[in-house]
């Protein structure tokens, strides 16, 4: 029998240390078929079969021959040349930051700045998290703090919350899909 | 964080604070780089300001520094020496697998430094053979089959049709 090959969506959750991504990842498998912790299988054309996955946040099965990958990037600098490794290939990526106060969100700049250098084009949606905070800035500032291009969306979250959660994860599926039908029509 | 990478970089560390200790009241910290300047450990022997932006700064030094280089007929970069009016910066090359970069706060021991540096070459370049080896292993390589818009409108149905957005 001829194997079908499965398809992966990579999706990188980046962020800071503390910025929310695990909580992220944790609210949004309280709604979506997310495994956590398994083993990936991997038909690869030298015959290993799989290999376990360090930074992985999950994965959720679509369809018989598409799954969705959540890679998690380690938020500390000192990790910083991991982030390359683990976003080789991605169809997109989530930037987590914590919203709670300037000083946070100045602190993204750096992360944020490496994402944007070594993935120009890559879609992306940042997503200002503790929005619930009430010292939460507003997304203006986020957007103006890490200088986003004005193309790229910046979404208000609170991880902890599954509508909120869910929304900016199909906010960027939806980056992802204009990116592809864009680059399709230069083919 | 995989063990033998958490271990590895320990060592990278070690050595980076080894190569302090070998002259402790000359040089401020040393910092080693992958070969596109993403510093993988650092260590000083004083409180030294900004230390940790070098993070995201060295990078962008390493791809400048390349760009330059790559105009000139020098062919790839060895050893490089820059002098700032507050200190010294000494950046080897660990056989294209990385850089060494080392500041010093006077000129006065950049003959030794240098030496120093070669000392540490091998042992640099075997950690971070080690280090890329290990690190390509753990992250699974998306199998190359071309995703299409219409995959992803299907994960999007496949979300809405699990919650109502």
């Amino acid at each position: 029998m001829i194997e079908m090959p499965i398809k992966t969506v990579k999706i990188v959750i980046a962020g800071p240390y503390g910025a929310g991504k695990t909580t992220f990842v944790k609210t949004l498998s309280e709604v979506l078929p997310i495994e956590t912790d398994v083993p990936i299988m991997k038909s690869s054309i030298d015959g290993k079969k799989s290999t376990t996955v360090a930074f992985d946040y999950g994965r959720m099965k679509v369809r018989e021959d598409l799954v969705v990958h959540l890679f998690g990037v380690p938020g500390q600098e000192r990790f910083s040349f991991m982030w390359k490794i683990i976003a080789r290939g991605m169809h997109g990526y989530l930037f987590i930051v914590d919203s709670s106060s300037e000083e946070k969100v100045k602190e993204s700049l750096g992360m944020y700045s490496f994402f944007r250098e070594n993935f120009p084009s890559t879609p992306h949606v940042i997503a200002a998290n503790k929005q619930d905070a009430p010292t939460a800035v507003d997304i203006f500032t986020v957007k103006s703090i890490l200088k986003v291009p004005y193309e790229v969306k910046v979404m208000p979250l609170i991880a902890t919350n599954r509508r909120s959660a869910l929304f900016v994860l199909v906010t960027l599926l939806e980056e992802i899909r204009s990116y592809l039908l864009e680059i399709s029509k230069y083919r | 964080m995989d063990g033998d990478i958490q271990r590895i970089i320990n060592e990278i560390r070690s050595s980076a604070e080894e190569i302090i200790s070998e002259s402790p009241d000359q040089i401020r910290a040393v910092y080693i780089m992958d070969k596109e300047g993403t510093v993988i450990a650092y260590a000083t022997n004083t409180i030294f300001i900004g230390a940790s932006n070098t993070f995201f700064a060295a990078p962008r030094f390493i791809s400048s520094l390349r760009g330059l280089v790559s105009t000139l007929p020098i062919s790839s970069i060895n050893y490089v020496l820059m002098q700032g009016a507050d200190g010294i910066i000494q950046l080897m090359d660990i056989k294209e697998m990385g850089y060494v970069m080392v500041i010093s706060g006077t000129d006065a021991s950049i003959g030794l430094t240098r030496i120093i540096l070669e000392k540490y070459t091998d042992k640099l370049y075997d950690l971070l053979s080690k280090l890329l080896n290990i690190s390509e292993k753990e992250i699974i390589e998306v199998i190359n089959v071309e995703i299409t818009p219409k995959d992803i409108e299907d994960v999007i149905n496949f979300i809405r049709s699990k919650v109502a957005l």
